[in-house]
């Protein structure tokens, strides 16, 4: 069988395999109790200022602040670190690379259920802040919440991502991870002007900031800001994606993972 | 008849760490053992062979192929890995069959030769429980079924009767002898001679990284027949059951030592001094409160043979 048609079909067997484990993994139901995080806050705010806090405020400055700069890299880092690291920690690494599969096919696999498992998590998480904001007085427009959940999926996309790539690379790749998407990503993000690009959560705000609406621009964290149109920032995150999905199938191709007996 | 292993001046390290230091090898089919003391590079030789390590220096092929990567002979290849790690969430069985399903069966052919293969090894009653629960010798014969459920060529097994009680023991060399009657070559690694002599006559021997012997149990026992056996004795009076034991033909040396309780002897017919040793102790009274033979261990006849 050649490798585009067995990628496929062992990726999903692999996917298979491990949706259910990933889904009962300790990494997940600790993401449970940080993706209540965002709709606990909307509600005690809302409920500590009575009628002072408008839904949509509330929901602009959770949404940004919380749930896409800390909720979504948080749980990206924290179930897609583990997609090789986990196998290899494991020593079961060596099943399914002794079998006659593409080796990107357990990289991809195992990935995408972690990703599964993931967005199901920020889908609630960001649903369940939208549903709070959205009873309030001024709440937010539809147009806002659709925009901050698809920014929120696409983080945990990109988040995952880089965190399983990071995994494949590194034998600790947690601390790195952590490392890139809390200490590099929020200071630069935070910081005006063109260091702004160097981070994933720049082009992440563009989706949704560069658009129309004029609600976000209301925001003071961002108005020093100059964005991208959508379609610039989804077009370069896209590009993000697939480079960091080339090089995890290669890495994991080519690396030797040496396990201990 | 052509070798389904083929090592030329294999070598693989890990950073300073010698794994393999320069191995040419030659494995016939049918089964071999593999045979080191711990840390010899048995695991290291095994992980090259899978394809699960590549080697640093020299080269390698099984049946044929370069291993690391390479689809097409993982068809054709099974391995028992030495490492107690299985998917815990799952069943025997549906661990058996995910694997089969990697290599491109049908669900149902899966579980076909999956329960076959957890049959094969023992296991038809536990199958359908998950494998956490499993016992020690459990989770080795789990390990066992997957590698060979598939029906390969070649089977790679790491150490694969550590952790069996006696019966199973039997059992998983009943198993070897019956896929290698099936036209399956086996190879099987172990630090324990007599285990691997009870299944085949074909050994290789290595140790820190190197072929140190290869050929039939006969010659490997011979070698081992030259080497003396050493005893550790504790005794009250060591120097008087020295004089006692001296004049007996098979005693090579007996040293005292700086514990002044302890004499060691060495002797070329351990079975003879084992005979003797307790008529020669009462008549001598020299109070013996202990007795240790630690020469049984391969690492002693490894030492013994490198020099």
């Amino acid at each position: 069988m050649s490798l585009i048609t067995e990628l496929p079909r062992a990726t999903w067997l692999i996917f298979r395999m491990h949706l259910a484990a990933t889904a009962a993994s300790r990494r997940a139901l600790s993401g449970l109790l940080f993706a209540a995080v965002p709709p606990l806050l909307a509600f005690l705010a809302l409920t500590a200022s009575g009628s002072g806090d408008s839904g949509v405020n509330v929901f602009m400055y959770l949404g940004v602040l919380v749930l896409l700069q800390v909720v979504a890299p948080a749980l990206g880092v924290f179930l897609g670190i583990g997609a090789i690291a986990d196998e290899t920690e494991a020593r079961t690494v060596t099943y399914p690379f002794t079998r006659p599969i593409p080796r990107a096919s357990v990289f991809l696999g195992r990935w995408l259920a972690s990703l599964l498992v993931l967005t199901t998590l920020l889908l609630a998480s960001g649903a369940g802040m939208a549903a709070i904001t959205l009873r309030a007085s001024d709440p937010p427009s539809m147009d806002a919440v659709r925009g901050l959940l698809s920014a929120t999926l696409i983080a945990g996309v990109l988040y995952s991502l880089g965190a399983a790539v990071i995994g494949v690379i590194f034998k600790r790749g947690q601390v790195i991870a952590l490392g890139y998407a809390f200490a590099f990503e929020v200071m630069l993000a935070n910081i005006p002007g063109s260091a702004q690009k160097l981070s994933l959560q720049y082009y992440l705000r563009s989706l949704f900031v560069g658009s129309e609406n004029a609600d976000w621009r209301s925001l003071a964290v961002f108005q020093k800001s100059e964005f991208l149109t959508t379609a610039d920032s989804a077009e370069r995150l896209l590009a993000t994606t697939v480079i960091l999905l080339v090089i995890g199938c290669v890495t994991v191709t080519r690396k030797q993972f040496v396990l201990s007996s | 008849m052509t070798a389904i292993i083929q090592a030329e001046n294999l070598g693989r390290w890990y950073g300073e760490v010698v794994g393999l230091g320069d191995l040419t090898v030659q494995i016939e089919p049918g089964i071999t053992g593999l045979v080191g003391p711990n840390g010899a590079g048995k695991s290291t030789f095994m992980k090259l062979m899978v394809g699960e390590l590549r080697p640093a220096r020299g080269l390698l092929t099984v049946l044929g192929e370069v291993p690391f990567g390479n689809r097409e002979l993982y068809r054709q290849l099974g391995f028992c890995p030495q490492q107690d790690a299985l998917y815990e969430h799952q069943t025997g069985r549906h661990f058996v069959r995910d694997l089969l399903r990697l290599g491109g069966w049908s669900r149902r052919e899966a579980d076909r030769l999956a329960v076959g293969a957890m049959e094969r090894v023992g296991l038809e009653d536990a199958m359908d429980r998950k494998v956490s629960g499993y016992s020690k010798g459990m989770r080795q014969r789990t390990r066992l079924a997957q590698a060979i459920a598939h029906g390969p060529k070649l089977v790679v097994a790491d150490e694969p009767l550590t952790g069996l009680d006696p019966i199973a023991r039997r059992q998983t060399l009943d198993l070897f002898r019956g896929l290698a009657e099936d036209g399956c070559s086996v190879i099987i690694s172990s630090h324990v001679l007599h285990e691997v002599e009870s299944l085949t006559q074909t050994m290789v021997l290595i140790h820190r990284g190197r072929l140190l012997a290869q050929g039939s149990v006969r010659e490997v026992r011979r070698l081992i027949s030259r080497h003396p056996s050493r005893v550790d004795v504790i005794a009250r009076d060591p120097r008087r059951l020295a004089s006692a034991l001296l004049p007996l033909d098979h005693i090579r040396t007996i040293k005292l030592g700086d514990d002044p309780k302890k004499l060691t002897v060495e002797t070329d017919d351990i079975s003879a001094f084992h005979r003797a040793f307790a008529g020669v102790a009462a008549s001598a009274e020299a109070g013996v409160t202990g007795f240790k033979s630690d020469d049984a261990s391969l690492e002693a006849v490894f030492d013994y043979l490198i020099g």
